[in-house]
């Protein structure tokens, strides 16, 4: 094929594609309506602000369903007076001047429809906003029986949901508030912060580039966050997904499970399991009430007070442990682990980073590479004890009243052992450098094999409490104690009517 | 070797421009809207550049022959 074809080929495909592109993007061209500026979602300009209001009686002894779909306005929605739907719309014209701002609102109209116990609030605005260019806010604020199912679709405004039964809101460009739900609520925003408190059932909760506070959720929770932070505050069980922000948890009544990315993830108080997973950023539990699975890349580990079982992977960054009542498996690529106050045992695995566990029971199996262990158990040891480091040295206190048959080894560095009592039955190695030995403490007992690259050490002490307090529960957390409406009285059969 | 009987792509420029000119003046003249007609219209370049390739193969076949 020829230069000249080949240039006219992509000649023609460049400009159907400018066509396709430009065909795709028609209409979103303008900066704004007439008479005005849309930036960020919003009008700017000279504007007119007019009023109508509507109701609707509900059929006797039936919940509502109340569906609203509005744009470009505010939807707040409250617990009223039972047995009827009050909706006030509040129309913001912009328009130079009070005239022609008039005339266009009197032909935006409030509409109320639906059959029974269901009321569909909404606007023309569509059919007006087809025709002309003009910019225009619909508020609506309604009043709906306490027990009513609130069904809420908005674009480019603010919704607000107040003490009723339930609610499901979908919202875009703009933030969201649900307080004091008796029921389930559910929430898909797109842009702008999320705040749902007080909610009796469970929640569902979408958001992306916005932060979200969620609080007193008696029922399980499940959060998905992208590009925002999330700040959780007694909750049922908790099930989070979080990308591209911070997340915060105080007060988990169930298990809490967060699968992050990018995410730095705090947590304290969580009364049953915590499952965590992150990249690029670290992991802080506190108060945990059950088992801990806790899986960082590229960031830390911090653990505290946890009531089970622990395990803990981490690269790049090291692991950080604090009075574990379970068993602990520990693995860090390029990272150090320390722990304190461990109370069954260890299972440890190091590489670029020292280990150190201070206060322990339990079995303790430790393996590092290019890196050093120290060892504190401070209560007699009473459990096997294996400890392996490759280009590192190892260090084991030995507290009063241990018993144990010693197995050491040191490959290229020295073996000391100043622990009274301890009868060395075969070394081997130069004169003058013990390279290994066997041995026995008490006449025997548990087994004890220490292998490194560089020194060994056993120092005697004396013991102790292996920490200085036991690890503390997940404080109490109560279900929210104002979630959801009163309820309300059924009115006598009330006539339907509308008026405006 | 003899000279072919057309440029194929030559052709297909040449009908295009003389095709938009004309569309643009009908679109400032407020009888067509350009956007909608050249979108679901422009494909027909291609397939017009694509015949007119095969018209001048088969006129080059049929010129060898004889």
């Amino acid at each position: 094929m020829s230069a000249r074809k080949i240039g006219l080929l992509i000649l023609l495909l460049g400009v159907g594609a400018a066509i396709e592109t430009a065909w795709q993007v028609r209409g979103d061209w303008r900066i704004g309506p007439e008479g005005c500026r849309v930036i960020g979602g919003r009008f700017y300009g000279p504007s007119y602000a007019f009023e109508r209001t509507a109701e609707r009686a509900l059929p006797a002894g039936e919940a509502a369903r109340l569906e609203v779909k509005n744009a470009f306005g505010g939807v707040s929605v409250t617990a009223g007076a039972p047995g009827v739907v009050k909706v006030k719309l509040r129309k913001i014209v912009f328009l130079p001047t009070e005239e022609k701002a008039r005339a266009f609102a009197d032909r935006v109209e409030l509409r109320l429809s639906g059959e029974g116990a269901t009321v569909r609030v909404g606007t023309n605005r569509d059919e007006i906003a087809r025709g002309e260019d003009v910019g225009l806010e619909t508020h609506l604020e309604i009043e709906t029986p306490a027990e009513s199912a609130v069904d809420i679709r908005n674009e480019h405004g603010h919704v607000g949901v107040v003490g009723v039964a339930s609610a499901n809101v979908v919202s875009s460009f703009d933030g969201v508030a649900v307080e004091r739900i008796a029921g389930d609520v559910k929430v898909e925003a797109g842009h702008g912060d999320v705040r749902a408190s007080g909610v009796g059932g469970t929640l569902a909760l979408t958001a992306r580039h916005g932060n979200v506070e969620v609080s007193d959720v008696a029922g399980p929770a499940k959060v998905e966050v992208e590009h925002g932070d999330l700040s959780a505050r007694k909750t049922g069980a908790l099930d989070v997904s979080i990308q591209f922000g911070g997340f915060e948890a105080e007060g988990v009544r169930g298990d809490l499970v967060v699968r992050g990315a990018h995410a730095e993830l705090r947590a304290t108080d969580v009364a049953q399991r915590a499952e965590v997973e992150t990249s690029f950023a670290g992991i802080h539990l506190a108060r945990v009430g059950g088992d801990v699975r806790a899986i960082a890349q590229h960031g830390e580990i911090a653990a505290e007070d946890v009531s089970g079982g622990l395990f803990a992977e981490t690269t790049h960054a090291g692991v950080d442990l604090a009075r574990i009542d379970g068993a602990v498996h520990a693995v860090a690529d390029h990272g150090e682990v320390n722990a304190r106050g461990l109370g069954k045992g260890a299972k440890v695995r190091a590489s670029v980073g020292d280990v150190q566990l201070d206060g322990f029971t339990g079995p303790i199996e430790v393996e590092v590479e290019r890196g050093s262990v120290r060892l504190a158990p401070r209560a007699p040891l009473a459990a096997e004890v294996t400890v392996s480091a490759t280009q590192g040295e190892v260090h084991l206190d030995v507290p009063e009243g241990s018993r144990f048959d010693l197995e050491a080894e040191s490959r290229r560095g020295e073996l000391r052992a100043d622990v009274p009592g301890l009868t060395t039955s075969e070394t081997g190695g130069e004169p003058g450098r013990a390279h290994r030995v066997a041995g026995k403490l008490a006449g025997g007992g548990i087994a004890v094999r220490l292998h490194a690259d560089g020194d060994v050490t056993l120092e005697g002490k004396p013991a102790g409490p292996i920490s200085d307090r036991p690890a503390a529960r997940p404080s109490a957390t109560m279900p929210p104690a104002e979630a959801g409406p009163q309820p309300s009285t059924p009115s006598e059969k009330p006539e339907s009517s509308e008026k405006q | 070797m003899s000279r072919p009987a057309f440029s194929p792509e030559g052709l297909t420029l040449g009908v295009c421009l003389v095709a938009l000119g004309v569309l643009w003046t009908l679109s400032n003249l407020g009888r067509v809207e350009m956007l909608p007609v050249l979108r679901t219209w422009w494909p027909l370049s291609l397939a017009l550049w694509g015949v007119l390739e095969l018209a001048e193969l088969l006129i080059r076949r049929s010129s060898g022959r004889s």
